[in-house]
């Protein structure tokens, strides 16, 4: 924390240092040769120096009463501000400023709808000397465009490079203030596209909503199906989330996506902002550390990305997929293993409820299991006697497994593969009740 | 609080009546009424023993939006009016049969403005920046300078089948009351504070935990010098949680700086952010128990090569818990325009590097991208190729990825037609080098389009092969094609941006364990009309 704070302090120093100085050459802008300088200048809220672009392009719909101002503020260090003129032509004709004593001055015009208007602003002092007028150059034009229309758009291309796997066509739609950083999306992004393959999204709009703040809030159905490039296996999950989009060059990018996501899945602890207000447990994909691909309850998987433990969650089934490949290695205490209660794949034996030898799978901590054959693991009750220690792994098997506490846990072995010199890696699909059910949907 | 809900609710209809009363303004007043219905018709066909897999509905759906937004003025109010609502019979898509989408009536009255409906209030990322359904009301008054207030209230629902419980459409109900002043000390010194309390109510399930949460925030916004900006926030949150009976108290922090150095050729940002475990904001935003730096630079070198130099760190779990974890992400990133002396050619090169560590696990990501874009007589290409690493300290990931991907466009004008082929093709092998095996994806597609542009016909034709092959799994493979058509008729002056369209697709899904195979076609009809009357 203090090296942190001491780096901040030395950072902060070197901005301010070098704003002191107005030296420095990324905002000298202010200061013209000829000694005129602009405290500041603003078309409406819009500053002009706030972006390299010039191009500018205000809604009619958030214009309140169909206006525009040009405001500032100029000193010159000896003399006096004479006249503030602006031309709206690119210099063919110029209008008078209203010019204060203390060299602020006003400019308020009605723009055309559609008309392309190129803006200088040219401030005089006594002595007849002028600014960098050309520095203030902008390109303005007011549309009449519908934001709904235009963030659709947006929100089509983010889709469109996000199933066809491009991140750099996904993040031209991102906003470079993307709240939980836009560079943590950027990675969240290309660890989905190495997890999944044939993405495939659809949506519908449920609300747009502009805001005070220039934002525009959006609330969508989705509906998608991935194909695990790990496992192979096909998942899908539908339900409602939100968005945030912000105007960045007159194209609406996003800053802000909440849990449920549809995009970075796979860093979803550091890339949501927040969770919606959802009243479904509808089951949500979910990708772990390793890039598994899972599908748990809503209401499991918030728990999990906000990370709080499962086992407060008393009547939902969890479910996903995993493979156990290290088996028992003298002195015995590590081996690739499971663990229901938290949810998590373990490598120590005295973490996990059940761990893999060779083709076996052993219990521990009185987890005891039974190979139920080759049955679908779907609608199925489990037995509630008849385990034993161990249980043999065969393709296609089920495997029953019932904890310590009484609660019961479901394994489907959905393949075994030999990989030479006794070494089998071994992958399940599973499911578990942490509320003791017997019975899986 | 049912008392001032049923208050807000009242309000909150009486100012959508008005507004849409003044809907029917008095000559000489400028209106304009828009009316935007869009139906869409789906017939969908899913066979094969794994068509339990498809994302799609079997059978026909449709999709029925109708929006009504209007627009004007009597005398000195001004007021806006929007209503929405969506008819479908896909329960994927929405539970609901019918839908209220949006409902929104905006009054402006000289230096007031009452918003009712659907309303979205940003007064701050981490105090309110959320939309609710209710009212707010604001006092601006730019000419004298005089401070900007807001007061709003709202339910936090996320749609407005929420408010009726309609279709099973539950949510937790979130009660939202807020007020904020803003205040431009100076041209160059603007302050805010909010105060914004939640109170949830009604719970869905048992499990829903109840928040009782207050925010105060303070932010400020300075530009000592032209091209220097300096935003900040510090917040405050108070919050009493009911979880399963038990109540919890506790309060929290929230911090920003920001600082924006923008002028060419140069853009310099540096952001902190530290958010203490114990803040919860329900109506902003923000990651709890998290600390965050970073900083960037873009330097347009010429008008032809730009840099851009990143660099992020973050740790969770601030407060030293054994589940601490430092995050480190450097990145680097060069463009240059016109290689070479060729006009059309652009090419980036970016690396970036993540390293996390803590809670007993090391992480080492790395993703190296190059991107190349030219034109070479008749035709287009934009070429791709990566190589990203994936590596943990406990032998759980040992991954290498390498992607290419390539394509190749043209465009040919013959007559009244534009002709517009498209080849594609792309690649990634990802090998886990614990077991050293690989998995290999493989997709191309070619497309043809064709446009008419003076009839305002624009089509395009695009057929491809997907192909997963993993190492000791199911190998998947996908044949696809899809086509649209759409037609821009111009009827009359009031339906000239009518858009009539016809889209299809087939996709061909199989698998090596053959019960999983299925397969979706698919064909949908859409039209939308605009109507617009000024």
């Amino acid at each position: 924390m203090k090296r942190i704070s001491i780096i901040m302090f030395i950072l902060i120093s070197i901005v301010v240092g070098l704003a002191g100085t107005s030296q420095a050459k990324w905002w000298i802008f202010g200061k013209s040769a000829g000694g005129i300088r602009i405290h500041y200048l603003y078309l409406n809220k819009v500053s002009f120096d706030n972006s390299v672009d010039p191009d500018i392009t205000f809604f009619k719909g958030n214009l309140i009463d169909g206006s525009l101002n040009i405001k500032g503020k100029a000193s010159v260090s000896k003399g006096q501000i004479g006249s503030v003129q602006v031309t709206l032509d690119n210099k063919k004709t110029w209008q008078k400023a209203k010019l204060s004593q203390n060299g602020s001055f006003l400019f308020a015009f009605t723009p055309e709808i559609d008309k392309p208007y190129e803006i200088l602003v040219k401030i005089i002092d006594t002595t007849g000397q002028t600014n960098d007028v050309d520095a203030t150059y902008k390109k303005l034009k007011v549309i009449d465009k519908d934001i709904s229309g235009l963030v659709i758009k947006s929100l089509d291309k983010l889709f469109e490079a996000y199933q066809e796997q491009d991140p750099y066509r996904f993040m031209r739609y991102v906003s470079p203030g993307f709240e939980s950083d836009e560079v943590i999306l950027d990675t969240a992004v290309r660890k989905d596209f190495n997890t999944f393959d044939h993405i495939q999204i659809q949506y519908l709009i449920n609300t747009i909503v502009s805001g005070s703040g220039g934002r525009i809030y959006v609330s969508l159905n989705y509906n998608r199906s991935v194909i695990s490039t790990k496992s192979g296996e096909m998942m899908s999950d539908h339900g409602s989330t939100e968005f945030v989009f912000a105007m960045t060059n007159d194209i609406p990018k996003l800053v802000r996506v909440k849990n449920p996501l549809l995009f970075g899945l796979s860093d979803a602890a550091n890339v949501a902002t927040g969770t919606i207000n959802s009243g479904t447990n509808d089951p949500i994909l979910l990708v772990n550390e390793y890039g598994d691909v899972q599908q748990k309850p809503f209401q499991v998987a918030i728990e999990i990305i906000e990370g709080n433990s499962v086992s407060t969650i008393s009547d939902n089934t969890t479910s996903g997929s995993f493979t156990l490949l290290m088996s028992c290695r003298p002195p015995c205490n590590t081996a690739d293993g499971f663990n229901f209660t938290n949810d998590t794949k373990t490598t120590l034996i005295s973490d996990s409820e059940f761990f893999k030898e060779e083709n076996l799978l052993f219990g521990h901590s009185s987890t005891v299991l039974k190979n139920l054959g080759s049955v679908s693991i779907d609608g199925i009750t489990v037995p509630d006697t008849g385990y034993v220690n161990s249980a043999s792994l065969n393709s296609g098997d089920a495997i029953a497994v019932k904890l310590s506490n009484a609660t019961y846990g479901v394994l489907k072995v959905t393949s075994l593969v030999d990989l030479g010199g006794g070494s089998l890696s071994a992958s399940f699909n599973y499911k578990y009740d942490p509320s003791g059910s017997r019975k899986f949907n | 609080m049912l008392r001032m809900r049923r208050l807000a609710v009242y309000l909150m209809c009486s100012v959508l009546l008005l507004s849409f009363q003044n809907g029917f303004a008095e000559t000489g007043d400028q209106n304009e009424f828009r009316l935007i219905n869009d139906v869409q018709v789906n017939f969908n066909d899913i066979s094969g023993p794994g068509r339990s897999a498809s994302s799609l509905t079997d059978g026909t759906t449709y999709i029925e939006s109708l929006n009504i937004y209007s627009r004007g003025n009597k005398g000195d109010f001004k007021y806006i009016f929007n209503l929405g609502g969506r008819t479908t019979n896909d329960k994927r898509y929405d539970k609901a049969k019918f839908a209220l989408t949006s409902l929104k009536g905006n009054f402006v009255y000289q230096n007031h403005q009452v918003t009712a409906g659907d309303i979205f209030e940003s007064y701050s990322q981490f105090s309110l920046d959320s939309a609710l359904k209710g009212t707010s009301y604001k006092y601006y008054n730019e000419e004298d300078n005089l401070p900007n207030v807001s007061f709003v209230y709202g339910v936090a629902y996320p749609r407005w089948e929420n408010l009726w419980d309609g279709y099973d459409l539950v949510a937790l109900q979130r009660d939202v009351f807020g007020a904020n002043i803003t205040h431009d000390f100076n041209p160059v010194f603007t302050a805010g504070f909010s105060v914004v309390h939640s109170d949830d109510s009604q719970p869905v399930t048992v499990n829903d935990a109840l928040f009782n949460n207050t925010i105060y925030a303070l932010d400020a916004k300075y530009t000592p010098i032209i091209g220097l900006t300096i935003n900040a926030e510090s917040a405050f949150s108070d919050t009493s949680e009911n979880d399963s009976g038990s109540t919890n108290s506790y309060t929290g922090s929230a911090q920003k700086l920001e600082i924006i150095g923008d002028g060419h050729p140069s853009r310099v940002v540096l952001k902190y952010e530290r958010i203490s475990p114990k803040f919860k904001t329900l109506t902003g935003s923000a990651i709890s128990d998290q600390e965050r730096f970073n900083s960037s630079w873009r330097y347009k070198y010429n008008k032809n090569i730009t840099t851009d130099l990143k660099f992020l760190w973050f740790r969770n779990h601030i407060n030293g818990s054994p589940q601490m974890t430092h995050n480190w992400q450097p990145s680097a990133n060069i463009t240059v325009r016109k290689l070479f002396g060729r006009r059309y050619a652009k090419s980036s090169l970016s690396y970036k590097f993540e390293k996390k560590s803590g809670n007993d696990l090391t992480t080492l990501n790395k993703y190296l991208t190059l991107t190349h874009s030219d034109r070479y007589g008749i035709l287009e290409n934009s070429t791709s190729l990566g190589l990203n690493s994936f590596n943990t300290n406990n032998a759980t990931r040992d991954q290498v990825d390498y992607t290419a991907n390539t394509t190749f466009n043209s465009r040919h004008k013959k007559g009244d037609f534009v002709i517009k082929p498209m080849i594609s093709a792309g690649t990634f092998f990802y090998e886990n080098q614990l077991i050293h095996q690989t998995n290999q994806v493989l997709q191309y597609s070619t497309g043809l389009g064709l446009d008419i542009p003076k009839k305002k016909i624009y089509s395009k034709l695009t057929f491809g092969q997907n192909k997963l092959q993993s190492f000791g799994q199911d190998n998947s493979n996908k044949w696809f094609t899809r086509f649209h058509i759409y037609y821009k008729p111009q009827f009359s002056k009031y339906l000239n941006k009518s858009t009539f369209s016809l889209k299809g697709a087939i996709n061909d899904h199989s698998f090596s364990t053959s019960t999983r195979n299925f397969v979706e076609k698919s064909l949908s009809f859409g039209i939308n009309f605009p109507f617009s009357v000024k």
